[in-house]
């Protein structure tokens, strides 16, 4: 959880630094720092269950998730969870220059990985990045895919790397 | 539809003000009444996740008073609503439908999916949104048919403090 809070955190740090620094020209590449706030995680097993009863498939798939005991192998998160970050964001690596928050709404499906949708609220406006993350990835990327105020029409991509315990690292390209 | 719509272009080469270069944008304009409104409460999804969830033990923990029962929305929970969209104040003439499917985060805010569905085309628009009352900014991130290169933001704001009639306000760039 915390390898995944934090990738998710760099990320949008890194937003939230492009941002606050200036907001960026076509083709340039930013790096910002994020920090987990909080978190939280929605299990969706009732659901599965009731979804296996009654549902417009003809699939018998209890086997991809139920053992034979009917309970759910292991802890997931498995599809139809979903988990809320909320994430400071900072200017530096040292996490000194706070610069803005950021949320990440990630939607599971198979295999451990997620659909996420995340926005960083920045000084200079509100930037959206979608796309594919797996369950504790350090690495990552994901599509800048519009913004408001400075991010106006914004379009590139956001990479996500660890950079240690507390906080990751996300380099951050927008183009407009 | 596309002349009528296309009637509603209200600007072109507007500049919009906080970006670094001038963006040249057009702008539409639409009134839109509320039709249907769900609100899906997931407090047993939070009480089990506390429980059984995937994290390890530093996990971080979730917001203080998360799941308390009082009334209001809480992280995880969904509000889908739909609003009937019209070129004219008066509301005479319709020109599609509005659909926002909102997840409700921290702090009472809530992360907004809206399809807007026009006779000519659909646009999509996602970001997040105070669901109280007050004015709503959405990037618009894409769209179909006669938007399909559709790309900018949309505001959506009471159009006075007793009415519940919201103008819809695209910007979009070129």
């Amino acid at each position: 959880m915390r390898r995944t809070a934090l990738s998710f955190a760099a990320l949008l740090a890194a937003c939230a630094a492009a941002s606050a620094s200036a907001a960026p020209s076509a083709g340039q590449t930013l790096t910002v720092y994020a920090v987990p706030a909080t978190v939280q995680f929605m299990n969706h097993a009732d659901d599965r269950l009731r979804g296996m009863a009654t549902n417009p498939f003809n699939l018998k798939d209890e086997s991809v998730i139920l053992n034979a005991n009917g309970k759910e192998k292991g802890k997931g998160p498995f599809p139809g969870d979903d988990v809320l970050y909320g994430f400071k964001l900072f200017g530096d690596a040292k996490l000194t220059k706070h610069t803005g928050t950021a949320l990440f709404t990630c939607y599971y499906t198979f295999a451990k990985r997620a659909t996420c949708d995340s926005y960083f609220d920045l000084p200079k406006g509100l930037l959206l990045a979608s796309g594919p993350v797996q369950f504790g990835a350090s690495h990552f990327t994901l599509g800048v895919v519009g913004g408001t105020k400075a991010y106006f029409g914004a379009l590139g991509q956001v990479e996500s790397v660890s950079v240690s315990t507390k906080a990751q690292r996300f380099d951050l390209q927008v183009k407009k | 539809m596309i002349r009528s719509l296309a009637a509603l272009v209200l600007a072109a080469a507007v500049a919009v003000p906080a970006a670094s270069a001038a963006v040249r944008t057009h702008s539409l304009v639409f009134y839109g009444k509320p039709l249907r409104a769900q609100f899906i409460n997931h407090a047993d999804d939070r009480a089990r996740g506390k429980i059984v969830n995937p994290f390890n033990a530093d996990a971080l923990p979730p917001p203080p008073k998360s799941n308390t029962g009082a009334k209001g929305a809480r992280a995880g929970d969904n509000a889908i609503f739909t609003l009937r969209l019209y070129s004219d104040a008066k509301l005479t003439r319709p020109v599609g439908t509005a659909l926002y499917s909102c997840t409700f985060n921290f702090a009472h805010q809530a992360i907004c999916e809206a399809d807007f569905e026009l006779t000519d085309g659909t646009m999509i628009a996602i970001g997040p949104a105070n669901l109280d009352g007050g004015t709503i900014v959405l990037p618009v991130t894409g769209g179909t048919s006669h938007y399909s290169t559709a790309h900018g933001q949309v505001t959506s704001s009471a159009s006075s403090a007793k009415s519940t009639t919201q103008i819809i306000r695209f910007q979009l760039v070129g």
